[in-house]
């Protein structure tokens, strides 16, 4: 049985931990061994602090990584950001021996050091490897009623010549994830679009109307709620459609569940147990 | 209207982590094309690398647009000649940075991460909420390890974050 | 042998090539360095050495100081190591004992090799002193003179082969044309039309074509390919493979009796994919031979052995299923590589959802649409629906100029989309809304740039982007194109009913295959190597063998027609003789077991 390190980031455990609840339990139900990565800080995010200071982003990037090496298991994290940042940095010092000398050198200020020697993956990547088998095996509710639009976000696939997940321009394995718990996947122009959460800070109003062209599609279609993998899109999508739904004049209120909630109703915890009533959007199907 | 070109934007920017492929740019407007904030506002990043290539520094730096991106690689996917289009957005915003021109919310981001090791608060209604669901009322993590946050700190300082550490307003 | 020639005595001239060389290592130093070596009797420099004032210094001293080697220390041998062997010829020296070696890589300012003058001093010294003591252990290799075979194979029936068939034939050669395709007239029978003078192109190309079928010199071999070749220049032995028609070409007469009867079909690569053909067919109306020809991978005989329709109404008993496939042998004296190319499939850029979508083409199917002998008759009718399209969006540089697939520029393709712009305004759907998105509009030859006015006065509009995606209604199937238009530094969602895609020129299927036979080269892009880019655009690394068209790189038809030429005057200057003098070795390895 396979063991990953994971690394838990900081939206989730301190925003929405009912997801850091729900995946270990799911990771658990199926067969999947986790250790803590003892003394992890953030990631750091891959937008905010890069956009400050690389330097930082990767040498506290680093140390996670380091710290993640002491476990000998390979990442596995919950978040899209915290895989975008941990794989790109686990990256560049892998293939740049300059850059990694000169982290080194700083690690080695703190008694630590990064040797390269492990991968990072994302829990959806993980639970796609389970397979179609195991899972459909071990669903007890197949969630027959919903109709599934898949929102991948953006820091899983790209920049498809680092992350290699899936394929950039039309990614199938959250669709496929979808169908395997009885679900029915629903395909969209838009589905590659940003949520947009990138520029919320700096232009709040532009990122509703982008957030309401991706709503507006999904509304053309049968979709009747959305999953993804990343805590950003699932805020995004959780809580601002009643902003988009007031500043435009119009109704928006599609269910997002994360991944491994989906997997979690599907595999018998109860919605308590997933953590539904923490929702801001009302999940009323199941 | 005359600008002021200055020769050593370019090198500048090569010299940055993210910035090293700008000069592939044949300006095709690939980039823009796909870009999810160009719907919604005058953010055009194809003209953001023309500005930087004529080395129109001030004009990039204590701009707006470069902050406008959010991140989601649809450029650096689809440019047809090798530009990392959305790294070299975060170069250029390190930079500007550098000059002082970061969005305040921004830096409060930066302040958090600092003074905790994380970016997101561990409130008491998060410790309450953590509890009722069964898990640890905080994580195993920098938050519950004093040494740890020294060593974050460390490594930021170590960084050369002293210029965000103090505070400065964005200058819009 | 004399006393002189058992000392070998060594003359070693040193070029500047102005500062190329000079401007880079210590000239005087080398002279120092060359003057000392064993056998070194006489050294010089000069500013030019290529030039008839260095000639003349060379033939001088080696008349004044009996030299019996030459050693030139200048610049690349495949420039100008011919130049100074034959120069050294006229004094009474064996070309193998003239040998011009490069250090200007070394010293030239934007040489990539360029290295600071003390390495290019060192690197130099070494190369002199090898090759001064290689230079006198050095044997002439005795030549041997062949009679050449006075017959060339061409490999390739398109406009470039069946040009230099013809000049070739005309000039007395025998030519054997080998076509692997069951017709001649390559890609240009397809074109419908050609820039910029919206000729016919089957009109204009059947002259041609039809001449190289009836042309006494000329042996065209259709549906072949070349399997093996061996031997040298002047005596090529080539084994060529002819598939069988299973159609007595003597007896057919092409009346499409069969065709019509004939119940099974297969995509039309005539049509590149889109209608069908049937398993018996005839490739187009001006099909070179115009026989028919059975494919037998959908023939219902063949796969099942049923049917045989075709036999049953065939009035001539031209189909004779029981033809088998004939290797023949040939000699040639020369052989002329003109596979041509194949368009790029552009499947692999999800983001335009060609394969996926089914209003996005392809410029050549386009081509084929447009065709009045084409699979809809010269209606332009959209694949999802069959209606006319009102709106059609243009895309260049679809693979080319790309990193992630081709870097080089495809040469045409600004052009192909002004004519195909131009014929659905003038022929097919005057009113209908034409865009076409480019980089760079690259229209550089005669007639050219008037002919971009043109279409921009026939009203179609050009946007300078490059569309990120292609996006289509499930419903309606219509388009919606991003892109940002640079020129108004907006991104637009534009409507569309048909999206056109311009794509790269690709090397033809089977090129590398067949260098490798020809032990010729491929550049980084998979098209035939030329033996230098400016100066030997048509000749390859092997002597008698010859590139030309579409094979060598990209290029239109007039350039491909120059390139034809060039490579059969270059075949014939080597064949005019009758007779050539080869090396003893190449003559002794090239004779066939």
């Amino acid at each position: 049985m396979k063991e990953y390190a994971l690394f838990l980031g900081c939206l989730i455990p301190a925003r929405l931990p009912h997801i850091e609840a729900i995946s270990v339990k799911v990771l658990d139900k199926l067969g999947i061994k986790t250790k803590d990565i003892v003394n992890a800080s953030c990631c750091p995010d891959p937008v905010v602090m890069k956009s400050l200071d690389f330097h930082s982003w990767l040498a506290i990037a680093a140390r996670n990584l380091s710290l993640a090496e002491e476990t000998g298991a390979d990442i596995l994290t919950l978040c899209s950001g915290c895989f975008s940042t941990l794989s790109k940095a686990n990256h560049l010092l892998k293939h740049n021996a300059e850059l990694k000398g000169e982290v080194n050198k700083l690690l080695s200020e703190i008694n630590r050091s990064f040797s390269g020697k492990i991968n990072v993956k994302h829990v959806v990547e993980i639970i796609r490897d389970i397979g179609k088998e195991t899972i459909e095996q071990q669903v007890k509710k197949p969630l027959k009623q919903l109709k599934v639009a898949s929102h991948p976000g953006c820091h899983l696939v790209r920049p498809s010549n680092i992350l290699h997940v899936d394929d950039p321009n039309t990614p199938t394995i959250q669709d496929e994830i979808v169908s395997w718990v009885g679900a029915e996947p629903v395909n969209y122009a838009l589905k590659m679009l940003c949520c947009g959460v990138g520029i919320k800070m700096v232009d709040p109003e532009a990122n509703l109307s982008l957030l309401r062209e991706k709503l507006a599609n999904l509304k053309e279609t049968e979709a009747n709620c959305i999953v993804t993998s990343c805590p950003f899109c699932f805020m995004q999508f959780d809580k601002e459609q009643r902003e988009v739904s007031r500043k435009f004049g119009e109704s928006y209120t599609f269910p997002v569940f994360y991944i491994t909630e989906l997997l979690g109703l599907a595999l018998g915890f109860s919605p308590e147990e997933v953590g539904l009533h923490l929702h801001t959007t009302p999940v009323k199907e199941v | 209207m005359s600008k002021k070109r200055d020769p050593k934007f370019r090198k500048e920017i090569l010299s940055t982590p993210g910035g090293e492929t700008i000069q592939h740019c044949y300006q095709c407007g690939s980039c823009t094309g796909g870009c999810p904030t160009s719907f919604y506002t005058n953010f055009r990043v194809r003209k953001v690398i023309h500005q930087s290539l004529l080395g129109l520094r001030d004009d990039v730096l204590s701009g707006n647009d470069i902050w406008m991106c959010t991140v989601c690689f649809t450029c650096q996917e689809r440019c047809p000649t090798g530009v990392e289009v959305t790294d070299l957005m975060l170069a250029l915003r390190n930079l500007a940075t550098k000059e002082g021109y970061a969005p305040a919310p921004l830096k409060n981001v930066f302040k958090a991460l600092f003074e905790t090791g994380h970016e997101f608060p561990f409130t008491g209604y998060t410790r309450k909420l953590r509890r009722e669901l069964g898990l640890s009322e905080t994580p195993p993590l920098t938050i519950s390890s004093p040494k740890a946050l020294e060593e974050v700190q460390k490594l930021m300082k170590m960084g050369g974050v002293s210029h965000l550490l103090k505070s400065s307003e964005m200058k819009k | 042998m004399s006393k002189n020639e058992k000392e070998k005595r060594v003359g070693v001239f040193v070029c500047h090539c102005g500062k190329n060389i000079a401007g880079g290592v210590d000239i005087n130093a080398l002279l120092e360095y060359a003057k000392q070596l064993e056998g070194v009797v006489f050294v010089a420099e000069n500013r030019f050495t290529c030039s008839e004032e260095g000639q003349t210094t060379i033939k001088d001293a080696a008349k004044e100081h009996d030299l019996k080697r030459v050693v030139v220390v200048a610049c690349d041998p495949t420039l100008h190591l011919a130049t100074f062997q034959r120069n050294a010829e006229k004094v009474g020296i064996d070309p193998a004992f003239t040998d011009l070696i490069d250090i200007r890589k070394w010293t030239m300012h934007g040489s990539p090799q360029k290295v600071d003058s003390e390495q290019a001093l060192e690197n130099s010294k070494r190369l002199i002193q090898q090759t001064v003591k290689r230079i006198r252990l050095k044997r002439a290799i005795p030549k041997v003179e062949v009679q050449v075979e006075p017959s060339v194979l061409v490999i390739g029936g398109g406009i470039a082969g069946v040009e230099a068939s013809l000049d070739l034939a005309d000039k007395g050669y025998k030519v054997f044309l080998v076509e692997r395709l069951p017709t001649i007239g390559g890609k240009m029978a397809l074109l419908y039309k050609v820039f910029p003078t919206n000729d016919c192109a089957p009109c204009i190309l059947a002259p041609k074509t039809a001449y190289a079928n009836l042309h006494p010199n000329i042996t065209l071999l259709t549906n072949s390919e070349v399997i093996d070749v061996k031997g040298h220049v002047g005596n090529f032995q080539v084994k060529v493979l002819k598939h069988p028609r299973y159609v007595d070409e003597k007896k057919c007469n092409a009346d499409g009796i069969c065709v019509e009867k004939c119940p099974a079909k297969a995509p039309n690569e005539y049509s590149m994919g889109m209608g069908k053909r049937k398993a018996i067919y005839i490739p187009f109306p001006q099909a070179i031979p115009h026989k028919a020809v059975i494919d037998p991978e959908p023939c219902l005989y063949f796969q099942k052995g049923v049917c045989r329709v075709c036999e049953k109404f065939c009035p001539t008993g031209a189909i004779d299923f029981e033809q088998k496939p004939e290797t023949l042998e040939l000699k040639v004296g020369a052989i002329i590589v003109a596979i041509g190319f194949e368009e790029y499939d552009p499947s692999a850029k999800k983001e335009y959802g060609y394969g996926q979508l089914s209003n996005v083409i392809t410029q050549f199917q386009l081509a084929r649409l447009l065709d009045i002998d084409g699979p809809t008759k010269g209606k332009l009718l959209r694949p999802s629906d069959g209606k006319e399209p009102q709106n059609v969006i243009m895309i260049q540089c679809v693979g080319s100029r790309d990193e992630k697939s081709n870097v080089y520029c495809s040469a045409v393709c600004c052009m192909y989309a002004l004519k195909h712009a131009q014929t659905i305004k003038h022929m097919v759907l005057p009113d209908a809304e034409i865009t076409i998105c480019y980089l760079d509009m690259r229209t550089p030859g005669k007639g050219f740039e008037e002919y971009y006015q043109h279409t921009r006065d026939l009203g179609v509009v050009f946007i300078h982007g490059k569309p990120n995606e292609i996006r289509e209604n499930p419903k309606t199937k219509n388009l919606k194109v991003a892109v940002e238009d640079t020129f108004l530094g907006e991104s637009i969602v534009f409507d569309a009913d048909l999206a056109v895609l311009s794509c790269a020129m690709m090397p033809a299927k089977g090129t590398k295959k067949l260098a490798e036979m020809l032990r010729i080269e491929v550049d980084e892009s998979g098209f035939l190597k030329e033996a230098h880019p400016k100066l030997r655009p048509v000749e390859t690394n092997v002597r008698g063998v010859y590139i030309c068209g579409c094979a060598q790189g990209p290029k239109d038809i007039p350039d491909a027609i120059v390139q034809a030429k060039a490579a059969a005057s270059c075949a014939d200057s080597e064949l005019r003789k009758g007779k050539i003098l080869l090396p003893e070795f190449i003559v002794k390895a090239g004779k066939p077991d």
